[in-house]
């Protein structure tokens, strides 16, 4: 509509500011014909024909309207749904033959005076009056204006709650999350009866009477759903969703008595992770979000909203699986760069077995054996064999697949591990390693075999980078200690040939690599490891040579770890088994 | 004192003396009870330092040490050896499978370079052939 088309427009505003006058613009340029032609209006106490009435009114188009009409005649509020459209489909029943008895004397008068007609009840509105004019500029001589006086025969606040309500019932339906709602109101009758006989732990009520949870459970029940919800559960009528909220709890044991001892708590929002089954046999995982109504508001209505999560669960899965796999591969490879140590290793204790074993077989086939002797040889051959089964069990520790547990850790006992794991790589390469341990550190939160694969990947790196450094020159040394943020710190440095500058940067890029052979993704997964611990790892050259990586990670407080424990550090090593 | 001496002196030549070097105690233990058992009389030694502090020409018949070692490698001992004590015959052991330490002891005179874990019959019998060829005058 432009401006210039209508000028008069700008008399409808100040109708509208007015006051509480309703105020309708219509436009009879289609109906000009219609009205030309033979007598289009009955005259005198002729009846006006409904199908000539539906032809005018369809054929008049609504301009526009004020506020006050959209509120009076309970228009939608959207004016797009209102403007340009037939009069015939927006305006009463009741006073259609006023309005086109008004507009048919306007559009026949030359006059611009305004013309009145009376209706005793339109609706809710009674004593109407409906005032029609012309526009004044003779340019628009098809627009006219009809203002509407009414009493209203029902209270505001009445269609205030109806609009509410309406407003309520769209925004629900048209939610793009699936809604269920819910009368609580049987299962909170029994709860206030409960509450009246003095029962306020209903957790422990509940458990004496568990048959209270199904009971709660079969008597709420669901009376509607929106689209979305419907699609959720893939049912094909409303009818399958209304009923006993039985359906939805079924699938996760424990959620129907969780839910009944939210709403006896009286609490506003429960909210928990829900496996539900639907109506096609999709098992999905949802948050399940539910209002309980309180006193105030309306208390037939609890809101059960769900957001499905099975997507995003699965994809974390999936990206968990795909870094376990990853770590897995870095650890593999870090083992596969020691076979020949850990082969060394493993063949100590066993060679001990094979002797102590050989010689009790001698002083058993003596004509008179020594038990003694074998006793005391028997009692090695078990301590050298505990002692393999360890070695071993290290190593299935690094090469095995598991998932990351997070426990309280001594961190410089897991540096000393990793040291012993390396002695005989070490050893071999004639490295020698320098600890310098910070005593007392706090201890520090993460997953054992993460972090000491960090390490022991470092250190492993250190020892190949000296390859080429003379014998006697070649140093690893560790350090731990807290640094001034209160963070838990470990640096290692070697006597190597250093990082090149220009490497530096992608030195902890995945499937960065500049060993032979090297699937270049040892750092990355350390890089990884650390920041899923908090932390951060850092790659650089000492001024005087060598390379240097430290690492720092968040420390626990004395008070937090006795908290997550109930013990003592010293303690709680004992009781878990050790892994390297 | 002389009649201590003289005792000992007998002990020599009736059982030989066979020292062992393994920085791994276990194994030091394991062969000293072998070597019980096979009538030898044996002292061990868990750090080549030690021994080649304790061993003076003649003390011992034999010796059986460990490749890789803490500090001082067999081989590194070996050669210390040919100039200390010459004629003692050594039989190396190893868990890694060393080719270029093998060939490289037995070509400075060791008597056997074995695999680790050993059978006692095998290590019986080179120390067997290692005493006598100790007790056999050297070849001028």
């Amino acid at each position: 509509m432009e401006p210039d088309e209508y000028p008069t427009k700008g008399e409808q505003p100040r109708e509208a500011a007015a006051g509480q006058v309703a105020c309708w613009q219509f436009n009879l340029t289609r109906v000009r014909a219609l009205l030309e032609s033979v007598d289009a209006a009955p005259r005198g106490d002729q009846e006006w024909q409904p199908d000539r009435l539906d032809m005018l009114l369809s054929a008049v188009r609504i301009v526009d309207v004020n506020d006050e009409a959209i509120r009076l005649f309970g228009l939608p509020a959207d004016r797009d749904k209102v403007l340009d459209r037939p009069t015939a489909s927006l305006w009463p029943e009741q006073s259609r033959a006023a309005l086109g008895d008004l507009l048919t004397t306007i559009a026949a008068s030359v006059h611009k005076e305004p013309v009145t007609r009376e209706i005793p009840t339109v609706g809710r509105l009674q004593h109407v009056v409906l005032t029609g004019w012309k526009a004044f500029d003779s340019r628009c001589a098809d627009t006219v204006f009809v203002s509407v006086r009414a009493t209203l025969n029902t209270p505001n606040a009445v269609i205030e709650l109806e609009a509410s309500q309406k407003r309520y019932r769209n925004l629900i339906s048209s939610l793009p999350i699936p809604v269920w709602q819910i009368d609580a109101r049987p299962a909170g009758r029994i709860f206030e009866r409960l509450r009246a006989s003095g029962i306020t732990d209903m957790a422990a009520y509940s458990d004496e009477h568990p048959e209270i949870v199904n009971l709660a459970c079969e008597i709420v029940q669901v009376f509607d759903v929106n689209q979305e919800a419907m699609v959720l559960f893939g049912g094909k009528r409303r009818s399958e969703f209304i009923g006993s909220v039985k359906y939805l709890f079924s699938t996760t044991p424990g959620a129907t008595r969780r839910v009944m001892l939210a709403h006896f708590s009286g609490a506003r929002n429960h909210v928990e992770e829900l496996k539900v089954k639907t109506f096609d046999g999709r098992l999905l995982d949802v948050l399940l979000l539910m209002t309980f109504p309180v006193p105030g508001e309306r208390l037939d209505t609890t809101i059960l909203m769900m957001i499905d999560n099975t997507a995003r669960l699965e994809a974390e899965a999936k990206l968990r699986k795909i870094e376990a796999d990853f770590s897995h591969a870095a650890r593999l490879s870090t083992l596969g760069e020691m076979t020949t140590s850990i082969a060394h290793e493993i063949k100590q204790p066993l060679s001990a077995i094979l002797m102590n074993a050989q010689t009790s077989l001698r002083y058993l086939r003596r004509a008179e054996p020594n038990l003694d002797k074998v006793d005391i040889l028997t009692s090695r051959v078990v301590e050298s064999a505990q002692r393999a089964g360890d070695i071993i069990g290290r190593i299935q520790d690094m090469a095995g697949k598991r998932e990351a547990t997070s426990t309280l850790l001594d961190f410089n006992d897991v540096v000393r591990q990793c040291v012993v794991f390396l002695r005989h790589e070490s050893e071999d390469k004639d490295v020698v390693i320098t600890t310098k341990l910070q005593p007392d550190l706090p201890a520090v939160q993460g997953d054992r075999i993460q972090l000491q694969q960090v390490i022991v990947n470092l250190i492993a790196n250190s020892i190949q980078a000296m390859k080429v450094t003379p014998q006697m020159q070649r140093e690893i040394y560790l350090e731990t200690q807290l640094d001034e943020t209160a963070r838990v710190s470990f640096s290692i440095r070697d006597t190597g040939i250093g990082i090149p500058v220009d490497h530096l940067d992608q030195i902890f890029d995945g499937f960065f690599t500049t060993k032979e052979g090297g699937l270049g993704i040892g750092l990355a997964i350390c890089q990884s490891i650390i920041q899923a611990h908090g932390g951060e790892i850092t790659a650089s050259n000492h001024p005087e040579g060598g390379a240097v990586f430290s690492f720092s990670i968040p420390a626990k407080s004395a008070a937090e770890g006795q908290l997550q424990n109930g013990q003592p550090f010293g303690l709680q090593e004992d009781l878990v088994p050790r892994i390297i | 004192m002389t009649k201590v001496r003289c005792v000992k002196v007998c002990e020599l030549i009736l059982t030989p003396t066979i020292a062992v070097v393994d920085d791994d105690v276990s194994i030091c233990k394991a062969l000293a009870e072998l070597l019980e058992v096979l009538d030898f009389k044996c002292q061990t030694f868990d750090r080549p330092e030690k021994f080649l502090a304790a061993s003076i020409s003649g003390r011992f018949d034999c010796l059986i040490t460990d490749l890789n070692m803490k500090g001082m490698t067999g081989l590194e001992l070996q050669q210390k050896l040919s100039a200390a004590d010459p004629d003692l015959p050594i039989i190396f052991m190893s868990a890694q499978s060393a080719a270029e330490a093998k060939s490289q002891a037995l070509r400075l005179g060791a008597v056997a370079f074995l695999s680790k874990p050993i059978n006692d019959d095998v290590l019986h019998r080179h120390i067997i052939s290692a005493l006598n060829r100790r007790s056999r005058p050297r070849e001028p």
